[in-house]
């Protein structure tokens, strides 16, 4: 025994470090549990509690950028409005005729970013209202020029919003013009880039990109960027889309968290149920007839 | 200093880097706080300290930031450990109050990107190298330019 304690002091430095490396390894291994997730919850309190009191300090450079988009914004809406109502007519009557129900509108939850968090390009926003104001985990958060995050974690009064600029976060898009569907994430730098878009697709720069209707967590048709470039990807059928966010996560003061509609989840929940029947359905006739 | 005052003073400095990243970032980096402080670990308390101290200092950051939980634990643990090699119990004011002390913040960064960029690139599409190089070499160099402040807020004290 006082052999091994003289062989421990002897080499402390190992066996602490050995100690320390597993614990650290043990800590990643549970970083998505749900004891870890009721950990943030605490901490993300703690942090916008601390945030909030000096969120009211203005950054004119901030304010000055998102004014100059924000009219910028105006005009264009402006314009756009006038297309879409027309545009909006010709649908619903479209719809009508097609016998297709009318799609439900988004309900939006105006936030106030209290906090921005950037440690290790994790890039974090934290935001004026949590659970209490019905926000929950993985709900979309927008401003008005498009998608900037996901919501990572809730308190009752804040919540923890994932940007995009995140290693972690891969949106389900589709270019607005040509319904052309692709994944998005971020691979560092200034831009995000849409992945396995083959090369026979018709794509062009200045393309709006839009998020698909694939996509769990967010609603679809939420704008995200423009396309800025696209390049081959060398021995691949596909190409690497280069993609400017429509709104950056860091030069906006405000934003809106979209509320998940219950009533279009149920709908979206019963046709997955109905579809997984029905291939059920298949399956079973296709064996019995392969047993007969 | 004792080690109850070093441990308010890690505590403020993290609080800190979360709360102030913001404002403190430049051209996509910041300067990390914790490691400026884990170089002072290192000079004036060895290698044992060092690398416990990293990771306590490492895990507040992982539990403040919402990063992923051991990342920067590990990271900064591992520079303490690597760094502590250097430790001199004679040399402790001396090197604080010169450019060895920037010597060891620019090397205690170095390794805690290596390894925290190692992990943060890992099955994500990202590229180690490139990442490491742009993101980490830019950090590393922000982190050793505030350094220079408790550099020279110890040149002024008197050494005995």
């Amino acid at each position: 025994m006082r052999r091994l304690l003289n062989l421990f002091i002897l080499f402390k430095e190992y066996v602490v470090l050995t100690l320390l490396v597993f614990l650290s390894f043990f800590f990643m291994a549970l970083s998505r549990s749900t004891e870890v997730q009721s950990l943030r919850a605490v901490t993300t309190i703690l942090v916008g509690s601390l945030q909030s009191l000096y969120a009211w300090i203005p950054n004119p450079f901030v304010l000055s950028v998102e004014n100059e988009e924000l009219r910028k914004h105006n005009i264009l809406l402006l314009s756009e409005l006038a297309q879409l109502r027309r545009a909006k007519g010709e649908n619903d009557e479209l719809r009508r005729l097609l016998a297709i129900k009318p799609r439900q509108g988004w309900k939006l939850l105006a936030a106030e970013i209290v906090g921005k968090t950037s440690i290790g390009d994790r890039n974090m926003l934290t935001l004026s209202a949590g659970e209490q104001s019905g926000i929950k985990k993985g709900m979309a958060v927008m401003t008005d020029g498009g998608l900037i995050g996901r919501v990572f974690s809730t308190s009752g009064g804040f919540s923890l919003v994932e940007g995009l600029f995140n290693r972690d976060m891969r949106v389900a898009v589709k270019i607005a013009r040509t319904r052309v569907d692709g994944i998005l994430g971020w691979e560092g730098g200034d831009e995000l880039v849409v992945r396995n878009v083959p090369k026979a697709l018709d794509v062009k720069e200045g393309d709006l990109v839009v998020t698909s209707e694939y996509s769990t967590f967010f609603p679809s048709e939420v704008p995200v960027g423009i396309i800025l470039k696209q390049e081959p990807e060398p021995n691949t059928l596909f190409r690497k889309i280069y993609v400017m966010p429509s709104a950056h996560p860091f030069r906006v003061e405000h934003c809106y968290v979209i509320l998940k509609d219950e009533e279009l989840e149920k709908e979206k929940a019963s046709l997955e149920t109905k579809a997984s029947d029905e291939l059920n359905k298949k399956n079973t006739i296709g064996n019995l007839k392969k047993k007969k | 200093m004792s080690y109850l005052l070093e441990s308010v003073i890690a505590l403020i400095i993290v609080i800190v880097q979360v709360l102030a990243s913001h404002f403190l970032s430049f051209g996509g980096a910041m300067p990390d706080l914790a490691v400026i402080f884990l170089a002072f670990i290192i000079v004036s308390r060895g290698q044992l300290v060092a690398e416990i101290g990293g990771f306590l200092l490492g895990f507040a950051l992982d539990i403040l930031s919402s990063g992923t939980l051991g990342a920067h634990a590990l990271s900064l643990t591992l520079a303490g450990f690597l760094l502590g090699y250097f430790f001199d119990e004679e040399l402790v004011k001396q090197r604080l109050r010169n450019w060895p002390f920037l010597l060891f913040v620019f090397a205690a960064s170095v390794i805690a990107n290596l390894v925290y960029y190692f992990f943060f690139t890992a099955g994500s599409g990202l590229s180690f190298t490139a990442y490491a190089m742009s993101r980490g070499g830019l950090t590393s160099l922000y982190t050793v330019i505030v350094a220079i402040i408790p550099m020279y807020y110890w040149s002024r004290q008197t050494l005995y």
